[in-house]
């Protein structure tokens, strides 16, 4: 169960009172609010949500999991611990991967972080979505619901597989709006880890591009564009005031379904290893290809391209060109789509910040400068371009958070 | 009356991305002493382009858009439209020597990317000089005339009731008297899209690249087709949401929060990451789902112009739209939906010629407020 500690300041009394339900959290904290306005007491209340702590974000393509692996536990407390929860935890932090398709980003790890007043690591694992039925089948293996936790969980996934929890795992999910929990894990993590933020000096020279950190404070206002399998781009004008400015369908999925369909790859990984050996330019047409040189009147370098996939229209070059070029093409015409209504959205919006997450930039340097080198050519310096190393997982960690500090008390 | 006038043959020529399009004005009015005076060649380029629809293999001219009986210049005379492939460039170009164009003295107004591109195969191929215009300008400059004269006592410019609705959907004309502002959208191989606030105060305010030549270019490499014709062909009879993960594939139903339909597309193509799924879908869903990826996209990115510029109205061009009632009608859908109604999409019979009829007005200039 998860308890909640209620501590009268005056007249120095303590009460506590265990909860197996989220809302039966929320309807003490609302007793114990009207208490204190009713005797006038300074109270002071300690919530603690009983372990395991994970926030799930389930999108579309993929689960992202964070875990929080306690590492101050006492002897009385290894003691009283219940099995299962023993065997989750050893299960998680002793294996790198699960099943076929889970896999821990150990890179990713946070260590020695304290949450809630407790000392432990952060542990990131995602899993595709289409294998969810699958994790289910062994959260109810493990006996996952009688450990009467609260489990957290945001993403469309939340609500599309809420019956399945249920039905399948005897869980009951405490659905979380997806942005917010982005938010709100972008906010905590860049709080927690200096190096979080980053961006690139000289995106387009490889003998001088290099990563830099960028610290983020003062952050406000900011524009966040979250690439999973679509995509959205939120206006953050502080902590709590941020608004959707639209999204596009034209995303991640986008690029690995193209590719699959184009290539015949299978996974993601595939996709960017031809990307990377490709050449664009010989499947996109450049307004060199139309104009001969550069579109001076329009400021439009020869360089740039003026119909994504425009050379494709020629039986010709349709057979010139591999694989790895249909891939490379398929990667910059998506990604300068993200960076082009981005920069639309800065503009509108009068921000100059931009941070790029979402696990379509996972291990896709090829797109991070990419859109580096387009925020800051396009816009004449204007616009910096930022990326964060936890890319995909922040609505996860956003999930945890709200299990940890329910926003809805106080 | 005594007007100074460029000499026949008058041509007006839009050199773009994939097509050349050509306006040919046709003098009606010739008289006997005119005609006898005519150079043989001239009366031979006359008939030529007249008495045929097709040029060789991939000359086309559109005889459902001439324009009859048009007044320019002093002249009257029939407005003929014509398009054929620029990969068909060097044999026009041959041809235009062999029939000895050059020795007609006449100036050949010229607009497009190609126009600079293929400056010089003109000159040294059929010794001819280029007068080169700029697209956006002519663009504009054919658009607005070709909206003031008609299109033979009919409406140039329309819109659609109801987009929403499929039953009722329907095909009204309108005219764009007070055109002014409008967003126009520009689509080609690639898209402009213009902030009209005059005939010569407008700016580009942005650009995509994905454009005509994207969904033709991947409809070809997805499906096997050859031509545009082909491609919407297939995409007619296509389901993009058997390709298309939607909101409702994510969500289970809605994303209310953020008034997201589960019938709206949440990542285009993005079930064909699943192997079973690609095995399951057909050319005409690829084909399809293709032409609404590149459709919505643009639509997307015309109404974050639209909003940012505080425009209303919507005009949308290019030969992309040529044929296409699929992309026509989303597009209408689209600004009528995410806008609330706000916005309004407005179309043009002459779709991809404009830039061609603007090149051919700066070659009478004289003749503008005729």
């Amino acid at each position: 169960q998860s308890s909640v500690t209620y501590i009268h300041v005056v007249p120095r009394t303590i009460k506590k009172w265990k909860c197996n339900t989220y809302s039966e959290i929320i309807n003490i904290n609302m007793i114990i609010m009207n208490l204190c306005v009713d005797f006038d007491y300074l109270c002071f209340i300690i919530f603690v949500a009983a372990f395991p702590w994970f926030g799930m974000d389930i999108g579309g393509t993929l689960v992202k999991l964070v875990y929080f692996e306690p590492k101050d536990i006492t002897a009385e407390e290894e003691q009283e611990e219940v099995e299962n929860l023993k065997s989750i935890r050893r299960y998680l932090t002793s294996n790198t991967a699960y099943g076929t398709t889970g896999i821990r980003d150990v890179h990713l790890e946070l260590q020695d972080l304290t949450l809630c007043g407790r000392t432990g690591n952060l542990h990131f694992i995602r899993f595709p979505t289409q294998d969810l039925p699958v994790f289910l089948q062994m959260g109810r293996d493990k006996h996952f619901s009688s450990l009467h936790t609260t489990l957290c969980a945001t993403g469309g996934g939340a609500y599309k597989f809420e019956g399945d929890f249920r039905t399948m795992a005897d869980l009951e999910l405490h659905k979380l709006d997806e942005l917010d929990c982005l938010i709100r894990g972008v906010l905590y993590i860049d709080s927690v880890m200096p190096r979080e933020c980053y961006y690139f000096e000289n995106p387009t020279d490889p003998e001088r591009c290099v990563e830099k950190p960028y610290p983020l404070e003062n952050p406000y206002p900011l524009l966040l564009v979250n690439i999973g399998s679509g995509v959205s781009f939120l206006a953050v004008y502080s902590k709590n005031n941020y608004k959707r400015v639209t999204g596009t369908s034209l995303g991640g999925g986008t690029f690995l379904g193209l590719c699959c369909l184009l290539t015949g790859c299978s996974t993601f990984e595939e996709a960017l290893e031809m990307a990377s050996e490709g050449e664009s330019t010989r499947v996109d047409k450049l307004v060199r290809d139309i104009y001969g040189g550069d579109y001076e009147r329009f400021g439009l370098p020869g360089f740039a391209v003026a119909s994504s996939f425009g050379n494709m229209m020629s039986k010709e070059k349709r057979e010139s060109v591999s694989k790895e070029d249909l891939a490379r093409a398929t990667l910059v015409t998506i990604t300068n789509n993200i960076g082009s209504i981005t920069r639309m959205c800065a503009l509108n919006e009068n921000i100059e910040r931009v941070v790029f997450v979402g696990n379509f930039l996972r291990v896709n340097t090829l797109s991070m400068k990419l859109l580096a080198y387009a925020m800051d050519y396009w816009s004449k310096g204007q616009l910096k371009a930022l990326f964060l190393r936890h890319e995909g997982y922040f609505g996860a960690v956003g999930a945890l958070l709200e299990l940890l500090h329910p926003s809805e008390c106080l | 009356m005594f007007f100074l006038c460029a000499a026949f043959p008058w041509f007006g020529m839009d050199i773009g991305g994939t097509l050349v399009k050509l306006v040919y004005f046709e003098p009606v009015d010739i008289t006997a002493e005119e005609e006898q005076e005519e150079v043989e060649n001239l009366k031979s380029i006359r008939r030529y382009l007249t008495s045929n629809v097709a040029y060789g293999k991939t000359g086309v001219r559109d005889v459902h858009l001439e324009l009859r009986n048009l007044t320019m210049c002093g002249r009257t005379g029939n407005l003929h439209f014509i398009r054929f492939p620029t990969q068909a460039m060097h044999r026009f170009i041959q041809m235009g020597s062999d029939k000895n164009f050059s020795s007609l003295h006449t100036t050949l107004c010229a607009t497009g990317g190609g126009a600079y591109k293929f400056e010089n195969d003109f000159r040294t191929m059929a010794d001819l000089e280029l007068l080169k215009l700029d697209e956006l300008d002519c663009l504009i400059r054919g658009l607005l005339f070709v909206d003031r004269v008609g299109f033979n006592g009919h409406p140039e410019c329309y819109y659609f009731q109801n987009p929403s609705d499929t039953q009722n959907c329907v095909k009204r004309p309108c005219t764009l008297d007070n055109p002014f502002p409008m967003l126009l959208v520009n689509i080609g191989s690639g898209v402009s899209i213009l902030a009209v606030h005059s005939q010569d105060n407008y700016k580009r305010v942005t650009g995509t690249s994905l454009g005509g030549g994207t969904f033709l270019g991947l409809c070809c490499l997805l499906t096997g087709c050859e031509t545009f014709e082909e491609a919407l062909e297939m995409a007619s009879k296509g389901d993009s949401t058997n390709v298309d993960k939607l909101v409702k594939d994510i969500y289970g139903g809605d994303y209310e929060r953020f008034g997201l339909q589960g019938s709206a597309v949440a990542s285009s193509f993005g079930h064909m990451m699943c192997k079973e799924r690609r095995d399951s879908i057909s050319k005409e869903d690829l084909a399809r789902a293709t032409l609404v990826t590149i459709t919505n996209n643009i639509g997307s990115i015309a109404r974050m112009c639209a909003v940012n510029e505080k425009i209303e109205r919507v005009v949308f061009v290019g030969n992309f739209l040529r044929i296409n009632t699929v992309s026509t009608k989303l597009l209408a859908y689209a600004m009528d939906f995410w806008s609330k109604g706000q916005l309004k999409a407005l179309f043009l019979e002459h779709e991809g010629y404009f830039g061609a009829v603007g090149a051919l007005m700066e070659l009478l200039k004289a003749s503008e407020d005729l």
